[in-house]
């Protein structure tokens, strides 16, 4: 444990090499106003580092299964070292953004804002919404991907999804026939299921990309307005913070209009249709060997469903008919901590419904909405309103 | 300095040598932090129906309430969060204030459980686990405390047994669907959710999760880890963190049958508000709700907004009618300080003013 103790510390003097080369490059270019490159190379020296320490570690690259040097005591921790890395590596890939040339023009070697928002911007064009946003779509389940699944289709399609590119909506609309027609329907259906799917992605893509480019245009906004003296930005984090709220708003603004809810809702039933067809095919070749499938199982369990429920019923009907009857057991005047099951005489829950009698509901009608309680908005303490109150029973 | 940005090119460069560091030294943190543990308050299994287990909780002292409450918690997360730790505990802090606290966990719903219905939920594993606890107080009604989807099914319980409920307590419960700040209600009125139930069977966890995760997806996808980095040096601070992102990702599967319910009836149908809405056959009036309400709601809550959980006044039939508005979100009502100091305050103040 301490050699490891000890080449962390190795670990932590090259990085101190690292940054001090880099804090003597800023300080060039505050005079000269020379930047350096524009490539992201503080992300890449995070993970030349994560690298190195895997490597001394000997576990494989990507992961610390146990192969961080003195390893992790919980069982979770590999998985949350790798995410921080990954948000770690993109924080500093947004910082050396601010480092690149367009970035470091203003007057007196500053960085200019202008030039920052542009530089988001430019990445934002090259790589679109992924890139800049890292948001997905929904999952796969099981940690399967989309290209596994477009695999596992093509091999289910079997001949129409040979021809993924080319005119192949064409190709699948072509009437099928002979022995194996009721198969290449099948198959065209699902080849079709997945580029209606496809379609669906792009489509969702398009509004998340009008999401991030309003993120961006609110940005720049936010930023003109800490111009004023008195609100300037005094952090990179805080700068970052910025960049969040503005990121959030725009998001909020589209995922609540008719085009976010269109484009995710026909996503999700576009997924959901490709993996029922998965379902179907997977399901009718495991019932060629004689395996049952889900129809199968989801039939007998919804059996034994309804089985448990009528169950249920008769014992709640028993129970009711022992509790109104002479044999009742002994009343539970202990109550819960002599573990008594229940008083005798205690009549069964009432059918739902046969409370809310013509009177009271007519009475609860009858009421003053007006009279209804005020929240406590915006107050130190909370306080609870009420209106008034019923009389007091026994507790 | 000009413009907005009152740091130059060397300052940014120490502030990422910085991040950096902190990143490298988290570390040696990580290698100190042992699984975290969840779940302070002792408790003893006094009901087991399937999955579902219903709990008593054992304060340091006998409780002083005659009339216990139930906490019926939502299907699509786990309810450990009302008992997460021993300095946030939505339980702790009521027993210690004399209340007897019982509580519904649910499990995690296997394909077994895919045809469960909202009649399963809220007629059957809810009304049997209020019967079990009022036969062992020997009482005909108790408290009732549903919390998110869990106040949803305590408001249809409570309408449906009006006569099995002394009081209501709902907390950050969704009432009206439609309100324009609900995302959630915005994006299930955009799926057909026949065809997704169908496919999936029990909605896996992987898929709700994605959901709340893009109600905030810059903060909660992004900036909630780079945060992160500022408390790697903390033991507690991190295990804390590591507690809750435990809780937020430990999410059971959802019964599919339930799920196609509760998304129609209530996201897409708004039944509650608008009426119409049935379980198991029969109408739910909320008019039958006579019982006192307390509803708690959250601020700042993006998960159930304000205004989804305040309509809850203007349907229910109770004359004593009460809403507690708590600065925090959806989360923090249980977990951060000023909850722990106002919330199992309020709740015990409400039922004593009631109970007597």
């Amino acid at each position: 444990m301490s050699d490891q103790g000890d080449w962390l510390g190795q670990m932590a003097k090259l990085q101190q090499q690292y940054w001090d080369g880099w804090r003597g490059l800023a300080g060039q270019v505050m005079e000269p106003a020379r930047p350096p490159a524009a490539t992201s190379p503080w992300a890449d020296g995070l993970e030349a580092w994560r690298r190195a320490l895997v490597a001394q570690s000997g576990g494989l690259p990507g992961a610390f299964p146990g192969g961080v040097p003195g390893g992790f005591a919980g069982s979770d921790h590999n998985a949350l070292f790798e995410q921080m890395m990954a948000h770690g590596k993109q924080y500093l890939g947004l910082l050396q953004g601010m480092m690149n040339a367009g970035a470091l023009q203003a007057p007196g070697g500053g960085i200019d804002p202008q030039a920052f928002v542009a530089e988001l911007r430019r990445v934002h064009e090259r790589f679109g919404a992924g890139a800049l946003t890292g948001l997905g779509q929904p999952p796969w389940f099981g940690g399967v991907d989309a290209g596994q699944v477009e695999q596992l289709v093509r091999a289910l399609s079997s001949g129409p999804m040979q021809a993924v590119s080319g005119d192949l909506g064409g190709l699948l609309s072509l009437p099928a026939f002979g022995l194996q027609r009721e198969h290449v329907e099948r198959g065209q259906a699902l080849a079709r299921a997945w580029l209606a799917f496809q379609a669906a992605s792009a489509r969702f893509r398009e509004v998340m990309l009008k999401a991030t480019g309003g993120a961006l245009d609110r940005f720049e906004r936010k930023l003109a307005e800490r111009e004023q003296p008195g609100r300037q930005i005094e952090t990179v984090r805080a700068l970052y913070d910025l960049w969040i709220d503005a990121a959030e708003e725009a998001f909020a603004e589209v995922a609540l209009g008719a085009d976010y809810r269109q484009a995710s809702g026909a996503l999700v039933d576009a997924q959901m249709r490709v993996r029922a067809g998965i379902n179907a095919e997977i399901e009718r070749i495991g019932a060629q060997f004689g395996l049952p499938g889900r129809t199968e199982v989801d039939s007998m369990a919804r059996q034994l469903h309804e089985h448990r429920r009528e169950l249920r019923r008769l014992r709640s009907e028993i129970d009711a008919l022992r509790r109104a009857g002479p044999a009742a057991g002994p009343a539970a005047k202990g109550g819960a901590d002599a573990g008594v099951a229940r008083p005798a005489g205690k009549p069964a829950g009432k059918p739902a419904g046969e409370a809310a009698t013509p009177a009271k509901a007519a009475k609860a009608r009858s009421k003053s909405k007006a009279a209804r309680a005020t929240r406590a908005r915006g107050a130190e303490t909370p306080v609870v309103r009420s209106t008034a109150r019923s009389p007091r029973r026994s507790r | 300095m000009i413009g907005a940005l009152k740091f130059g090119p060397q300052a940014l460069v120490e502030e990422a040598m910085r991040f950096n560091q902190r990143l490298a030294a988290g570390l040696s943190t990580l290698r100190e932090v042992d699984d975290v543990d969840f779940g302070c308050t002792p408790k003893e299994e006094v009901y087991r129906e399937d999955k579902l287990v219903l709990y008593r909780f054992k304060g340091d002292k006998p409780p002083t309430a005659k009339v216990p409450i139930l906490i019926v918690y939502a299907l699509v997360n786990r309810p450990y969060m009302v008992d997460l730790q021993e300095d946030r505990s939505l339980v702790r802090n009521l027993l210690a204030r004399g209340e007897d606290v019982y509580l519904i966990d649910w499990g995690y719903p296997d394909r077994s459980d895919r045809w469960l219905t909202l009649d399963d939920y809220i007629n059957g594993y809810i009304d049997r686990c209020v019967q079990a606890v009022a036969d062992r107080h020997g009482l005909d009604a108790i408290n009732l405390l549903g919390i998110c989807q869990g106040g949803a099914f305590s408001v249809c319980y409570s309408a449906l047994h009006p006569d099995k409920v002394r009081n209501l307590i709902t907390m950050v419960t969704p009432v009206d669907f439609h309100t324009p700040d609900n995302m959630l209600g915005h994006w299930a009125r955009g799926m057909d959710v026949d065809l997704f139930v169908d496919a999936v069977g029990n909605v896996p966890a992987d898929l709700m999760n994605f959901c709340y995760l893009m109600l905030k997806p810059y903060r909660l996808n992004f900036q909630k880890y780079v945060g992160l980095v500022d408390i790697l040096d903390d033991k507690t601070e991190l295990e804390n963190f590591l507690r809750m992102e435990k809780w937020i990702f430990d999410s059971p599967d959802l019964a599919g049958e339930a799920y196609r319910q509760f998304i129609k009836d209530f996201y897409q149908g708004n039944k509650l508000v608008k009426g119409g809405l049935e379980i198991g056959g029969r109408a739910v009036d909320p008019l039958a709700i006579s019982m006192p309400v307390l509803n708690i709601y959250a601020e700042q809550d993006h998960l159930v907004p304000p205004d989804a959980s305040r309509p809850l006044g203007g349907i229910v039939g109770t004359d004593d009618y009460s809403e507690l508005a708590f600065r925090g979100g959806h989360i923090g009502i249980y977990v951060s300080g000023r909850a722990q100091r106002e919330v199992p305050q309020a709740i015990h103040d409400w039922l004593a003013a009631r109970n007597g």
